[in-house]
């Protein structure tokens, strides 16, 4: 049901192109709440996340423990 | 998997720039990072994409390139713990100082404005007439990347003597910033960014709308137009913020933007689907955890020294 809440609230947009010339005050909140991510999309950023594989090793070598890095094209935090 | 996590000390980055460059952390990575064998082909410049497990003194522990492979992703790390714990303490951990040595890595997190105003801008396809056929993922697809103006730079989206009801223009250097490095279509992958030549339009404008115990709050409205190639982008702006007089510094910060994308780029997965087609940008105030400080994709643009 959690989910299908936010689905519901987004059901409206389904049925409605959005052209340059759609954005409105009066629909504003509705576009912009459709593109921010629902929470289950960003349940990642709960993991205690270091920047860059180096914060990794400084933070790896006080706690004695591996490095674990996620390297990708366009740095993952920003997904691009 | 998120019990045996809090055995690894997890990062991320991004993989160009350490197969391409000289600073230690990048000769750290690349000194280990073949040894599972290369995750993407073979080749020197091939991608590094991946996820590897290492010790901090740089020995090597696994890797994989299976990320939407939970079990597969559990046998690595719980692989790499057992080799680790076996691992004699002088061996696993390095015998200087990665503190010292951070002094040396020049990246563009260094840049990173405190004191300034740092958005995250988030960016998905909106709804169409006609859904076009493609993988569930490309249809659930957002990104998000990050804008950053120096403290007065900021300061350069208020006038100099707010009154209420004042209308203003936004500076177009900042608007343009916005629109080149952030109103890209990346919703799906790795984009470019467009040129200056390519802004046709990019305009915001302020209206004061109210001052009201320190407070002074901001409605923003513009429009932003590029054309580069076969690709395009065609917004509309709307925007809401709050300026805190007594913080001097913005509490609320927020614009979105909807329109027309047309056109694909090398990476960003537009290859059935070019548009033009809706989409919709939301830039906010980005919070104070690690994910919310990496650099903009496109610093390297900035011109910031």
């Amino acid at each position: 049901m959690r989910r299908l809440i936010p689905a519901l609230l987004l059901m409206p947009l389904l049925f409605c192109a959005v052209s340059a010339e759609d954005l409105t005050e009066k629909n504003y909140k509705q576009i912009r709440d459709s593109i921010l991510p629902q929470p289950e999309e960003v349940e990642w950023r709960a993991i205690g996340w270091r920047n860059t594989l180096w914060d990794g090793v400084i933070d790896a070598q006080k706690e004695d423990k591996p490095v674990l890095l996620y390297a990708m094209n366009g740095h993952p935090f920003g997904c691009v | 998997m998120q019990k045996l996590l809090k055995e690894f000390v997890p990062c991320a980055d991004e993989v160009w720039r350490l197969q391409n460059r000289q600073d230690p952390d990048c000769k750290f990575f690349m000194s280990w990072c073949d040894e599972g064998g290369q995750l993407n082909g073979d080749g020197e410049q091939t991608t590094r994409q991946g996820t590897y497990i290492v010790t901090p003194s740089g020995k090597f522990l696994g890797s994989n390139n299976e990320n939407n492979n939970p079990p597969r992703m559990l046998q690595l790390m719980r692989k790499a713990l057992d080799d680790y714990k076996k691992l004699d303490k002088k061996v696993r951990l390095r015998s200087d100082d990665p503190k010292e040595i951070a002094k040396q890595i020049n990246r563009g997190e260094s840049q990173y404005p405190a004191d300034g105003l740092v958005l995250r801008c988030h960016s998905r396809d909106l709804p169409r007439e006609k859904p076009v056929a493609a993988e569930e993922w490309a249809q659930k697809a957002l990104n998000v990347d990050y804008c950053w103006f120096k403290k007065e730079e900021a300061l350069r989206f208020m006038p100099k003597e707010p009154v209420k009801k004042l209308e203003f223009d936004v500076p177009q250097e900042l608007v343009t910033r916005m629109a080149r490095f952030n109103m890209v279509d990346n919703v799906r992958g790795q984009t470019e960014s467009y040129s200056a030549e390519a802004v046709k339009e990019a305009t915001l404008k302020g209206t004061i709308k109210d001052i009201k115990k320190g407070i002074i709050y901001v409605t923003f409205k513009g429009a932003v137009k590029m054309e580069q190639g076969t690709r395009s982008m065609n917004l509309q702006l709307l925007g809401e913020a709050e300026w805190d007089a007594k913080k001097n510094a913005w509490g609320k910060f927020e614009i979105v933007c909807a329109g027309t994308r047309a056109g694909r780029t090398q990476f960003n997965f537009r290859e059935r689907d070019e548009g033009p087609a809706p989409i919709g940008f939301v830039f906010v105030i980005a919070g104070d955890t690690p994910p919310d400080k990496i650099a903009p994709a496109f610093l390297w643009q900035y011109g910031w020294r």
